[in-house]
């Protein structure tokens, strides 16, 4: 952008590229954070199968999937693909349990009231431990013929101190940006000083 | 509308960060262009706000829409996302001319300090000026749209988030940059020649078409993630890439030629054609008189008081009476639930209302808009009969004229609530506010002015400190009308003997010329009907902003002479604390295992040790350490000769912002987890007045929810903007402490790290209890 309201010099100084990098990466920061704040495009595809007449693609939120809450989504589709739309309503159930533990099953509806992407039904698991998980889709209750179930690794819960890093530390780079801040308006004053005192000199010669 | 494009629409993802960036982002804007608007209406039109609303509002569909949702399936949903970010966002962002309005709306401070010296920088406008020549913006728009849409990058694009991130970052920057040219906003060099940007918008069209007609007529997939993902609504991976290609080609050419056109258009009708609107200063007004900098004047503050519907039923006095008559109503029903209910906390209306629902409101009501739990104060109710029935004419003893007796008060309540468990015994409860009510009428009856509010009800001072970060404060309108005024009626006692029919003033002793900030206020309003002249209002004010001067103030003195102000906030700061750490698992459990080490009968001493030490012994040493330190280690100053008590003091009040972010934080927790308690409650309360035949209670509503992850992080964030409110304060008492003559900050500095340390640990404590598991209300 020529930010230039006038026409200045454009010429650039030995150090002087260093230093405008360095704002640049300063300034990059708050962009960054805006940009982040955009994601959601949905899970990782857990895999893709037909049943019947109908495919069945099951995705999973976070990547990699921890202790603790996950979001399991559905998407049913006809799987020629001769209906428009999907099956909407079906009464989808997505059902979880251990690989060494296969009595802790836990069981929950997949609805679009809680999913981003309402045509795809989300169900939202707790996972209460380490370890393989198997994930089973099931229809009006029932497992599907054949069944259709996936694998997924659930990793350990990351310290509540790191998940909530950001918002624990937020309050430190406010201060750093203010200590900068005093830095800088004591140096341009310093310098403002010193560009007072020479213009006096010159003055006076 | 069919079920599937409804749900479709319907999927707009969360992003309030996002949100709040682009609202943010638009105030500042807005309030740039107000400032400039008021030398040249003409070139600051409302079109040009407009255009930069427009411009964040694609921003925000293009990235939290279901747009944003779909694209992770369709390419050409990701395709019109991109379009959005090139085609329409960047060019509305430069018609809105953003970098005056942005340089005024922001704060001086930064406008100084930051931008105006990074826009000076000769490095930086020497690459700006490279970076906006037409020749090289159009290289980049051109290199950046073909270099992201090769498969390999992105595919990991759509793979990687954070490659996403950079590729949208990429492809704005490189559309702000190709349209700077063609928009050149106020205030940029003009070039000498316009012709150019013909044969600029021209190229501009034909790389765009070559490429849209690659995705448009290919016969393969050139992305094979959109075929390995399922396909909504039936279309083929390659279809999609088509109908991606067709929109690419008839956006990106509108969005190309129609500029042309109308260049071309002003080109053709005459010499100044091209340049004759925007830059030239269109309407001949006359130069502004006075800097841009220094239009903000100074106006008056808002006043509640002066608002047209509002003021009046305020200040009524029968409003007032009415309020009070509906929080008795509510005392009155606590009251006979405790004592006639179930002894059982959840299920009774005293072990729900008070400890779940009235604290929390109390406590967000005191933030948002002031004192109003103390102007419909129901206690006062009685009081105002025994003044009719007793004539109270002592005065209340002058070594108890201070907030010991409060500060004592305090600390047995909060010993009292966790020794006893109040919030599950509603007959305790019940017999709280009894006392309250009795109290309140014997002391007021007996003696003069407010005494009870002033120097013994223990909910008055926390409102008092807590009301000190509300914006709204009662406050004088013009100085010049109360320099002039010699009645003072807005005191109660002005007047020798009292006058039949005359308004009553302030009890509590606050002179409003001198009053500051809402420190013993009650918000009354006895002072804005008492007042002749109609002087007083209910103004906007900065939250914690009187507390930055240790001036004189009226009915207190200086702050920094009063010991017993500053044990006030230090309890009720670290209160929130003790509160807090008393209900979660692992100091529970550490109480539990040290009383039976000791072979204690009961939990009762170890709960007391606690309560001691963490609102006697810890405010105390924390004082202690920190003033100790402070005095050490700060250069010799004119403040120097002051006595410890009153360093302490002084920066004592520091301590009540990040008190007040505690005790909100905590009380959000047992709100937001539990707030549905009140319903059976209530349902169960009104059966009983009914008799058997009432309605029954819905006792699903009893139990809590569990606290996600959402409200973690609000706690924090309160917490946070605690931590830096404290900072902020105690900053301010460092200068106002060190010597002016002294030029040097480390001095300034050496005085302010012990009390940043302690504030900053405090605030370690805080994270701490806010993450482990803590108790909850309403449950069984």
């Amino acid at each position: 952008m020529n930010l230039a309201l006038t026409s200045g010099r454009c010429g650039l100084r030995r150090g002087q590229g260093r230093r405008a990098l360095s704002w640049l990466l300063l300034l990059s920061l708050p962009w960054s954070v805006f940009v982040a704040s955009a994601a959601a495009d949905g899970g990782t595809l857990l895999g893709n199968a037909s049943r019947g007449l109908r495919s069945f693609a099951v995705f999973v939120a976070p990547t990699p999937v921890r202790v603790g809450p996950a979001d399991i989504s559905v998407l049913v589709q006809s799987a020629a693909h001769s209906e428009k739309d999907p099956p909407a309503g079906a009464p989808l159930e997505i059902a979880a349990w251990p690989v060494d533990h296969a009595e802790m099953v836990i069981h929950t509806p997949a609805t679009p009231a809680g999913a981003t992407n309402k045509l795809l039904p989300s169900a939202r698991l707790e996972f209460n431990e380490a370890g393989t998980w198997q994930i089973e889709v099931r229809l009006d209750g029932l497992p599907l013929e054949p069944r259709l179930t996936y694998a997924i690794e659930v990793l350990p819960p990351l310290p509540e101190a790191v998940v909530f890093a950001p918002w624990i530390g937020w309050p430190f780079l406010a201060i750093g940006l203010v200590v900068l801040h005093r830095r800088r308006r004591q140096s341009l004053a310093a310098r403002r000083r010193v560009a007072g005192v020479n213009s006096s000199i010159q003055a006076a010669n | 509308m069919n079920l599937s494009l409804w749900n479709a629409l319907g999927s707009w993802p969360s992003a309030p960060c996002l949100l709040a960036g682009l609202l943010a982002a638009l105030m500042i804007y807005a309030r740039g262009w107000r400032l400039l608007r008021r030398h040249d209406r003409a070139r600051w039109s409302r079109n040009k706000l407009g255009a930069f609303a427009l411009a964040l509002g694609s921003l925000y569909l293009a990235l939290a829409s279901p747009i944003e949702v779909f694209s992770a399936f369709w390419l050409s949903a990701h395709m019109l996302q991109h379009l959005l970010l090139m085609m329409v966002a960047a060019p509305l962002i430069w018609l809105a001319a953003p970098l005056l309005p942005i340089l005024q709306g922001v704060p001086r401070p930064i406008r100084t300090v930051w931008l105006a010296p990074l826009l000076r920088m000769n490095a930086l406008r020497a690459w700006a000026f490279q970076l906006s020549r037409p020749s090289v913006a159009l290289a980049l728009f051109t290199a950046v749209s073909w270099v992201w849409h090769a498969p390999a990058l992105y595919e990991g694009a759509l793979r990687w988030p954070v490659l996403h991130y950079l590729q949208h970052g990429c492809f704005l920057a490189a559309a702000l940059l190709f349209w700077y040219p063609v928009v050149q906003p106020f205030p940029a060099a003009r070039p000498q020649t316009r012709w150019f940007v013909l044969p600029y918008l021209l190229l501009a069209d034909l790389q765009n078409t070559i490429l849209s007609a690659l995705f448009t007529f290919s016969a393969r997939v050139f992305y094979p993630y959109y075929e390995s993902i399922p396909r909504l609504g039936g279309s083929s991976a390659l279809v999609d890439q088509q109908l991606a290609g067709i929109l690419m080609w008839i956006v990106g050419s509108a969005a190309f030629l129609l500029p042309l056109c109308l260049y071309g258009w002003q080109l053709l009708n005459g010499p100044n054609g091209a340049r004759a609107p925007r830059n030239a200063r269109s309407t001949g007004e006359p130069a502004p008189r006075r800097a841009v900098g220094r239009c903000d004047q100074r106006r008056r503050r808002f006043d509640l008081l002066a608002l047209p519907g509002v003021g009046p039923v305020l200040r009524s006095a029968h409003t007032r009476l009415l309020v009070r008559l509906l929080t008795g109503a509510c005392a009155a029903a606590i009251v006979c639930d405790g004592f006639r209910g179930p002894q059982v906390g959840a299920l009774n209306l005293a072990g729900v209302a008070p400890w779940i629902h009235w604290r929390w409101l109390l406590v967000i009501g005191l933030l948002i808009g002031g004192n109003w739990f103390c102007y419909g104060c129901p206690f006062m109710v009685p009081r105002a009969l025994a003044r009719r029935l007793f004539s109270a004419r002592r005065r209340w003893p002058r070594w108890l004229a201070n907030k010991w007796l409060a500060v004592g008060l305090l600390v047995s309540f909060f010993w009292a609530y966790e020794a006893f468990s109040l919030w599950d015994r509603p007959l305790w409860t019940a017999w709280l506010v009894l006392l309250y009510f009795t109290a309140a009428l014997v002391i007021d009856s007996s003696f003069r002015g407010a005494s009870f509010c002033k120097y013994v009800c223990p909910i008055g001072q926390f409102n008092f400190v807590q009301s000190l970060f509300s914006p709204w404060e009662v406050a004088i309108r013009e100085p010049q009308v109360c320099a002039n005024c010699r009645t003072h009626d807005c005191l109660s006692d002005a007047r020798p003997e009292p006058v039949r029919g005359a308004l009553r003033g302030c009890e509590l002793e606050l002179f409003q010329p001198h009053k500051q900030g809402n420190l013993d206020c009650t918000f009354c309003l006895d002072c804005a009907r008492a007042c002749p002249h109609e002087n007083v209002g209910i103004l906007l004010a900065i939250p914690g902003q009187t507390l930055v001067h240790d001036g004189w103030r009226s009915g207190i003195g200086p702050l920094s002479r009063r010991a017993d102000w500053g044990a006030l906030v230090m309890v009720l700061s670290c209160a929130a604390f003790a509160n807090a750490a008393g209900m979660v698992a692992p100091v529970a459990a550490w109480e539990e295992r040290i009383a039976s080490q000791w072979n204690l009968p009961s939990l009762l001493p170890m709960v007391s040790l606690f309560s001691l030490a963490a609102m006697v012994v810890a405010p105390l040493a924390i004082l202690a350490c920190a003033t100790w330190l402070s005095r050490r280690g700060g250069a010799p100053s004119a403040f120097a000769s002051e006595p410890a008590r009153r360093t302490a003091t002084r920066y004592a009040f520091a301590f009540a912002p990040l008190g007040c972010a505690m005790w909100v934080a905590h009380y959000s927790f047992h709100f937001f987890t539990s707030y549905a308690a009140i319903v059976p409650a209530a349902e169960r309360f009104v059966a009983s007045l009914r008799g058997p035949a009432g309605v029954s209670a819905t006792w699903s509503c009893r139990c809590c929810q569990p606290p996600g992850d959402g409200l973690i992080r609000l706690e924090l964030f309160i917490l946070g903007v605690g931590l830096l409110g404290s900072l902020y304060l105690a900053d301010c008492f460092s200068r106002a402490a060190t010597d002016p003559s002294d030029a040097a900050p480390a001095a300034r500095r050496i005085r302010l790290w012990p009390w940043a340390v302690a504030l900053v640990l405090l605030y370690g404590c805080g994270v701490w209890i806010l993450l482990q598991p803590m108790q909850m209300r309403g449950a069984m």
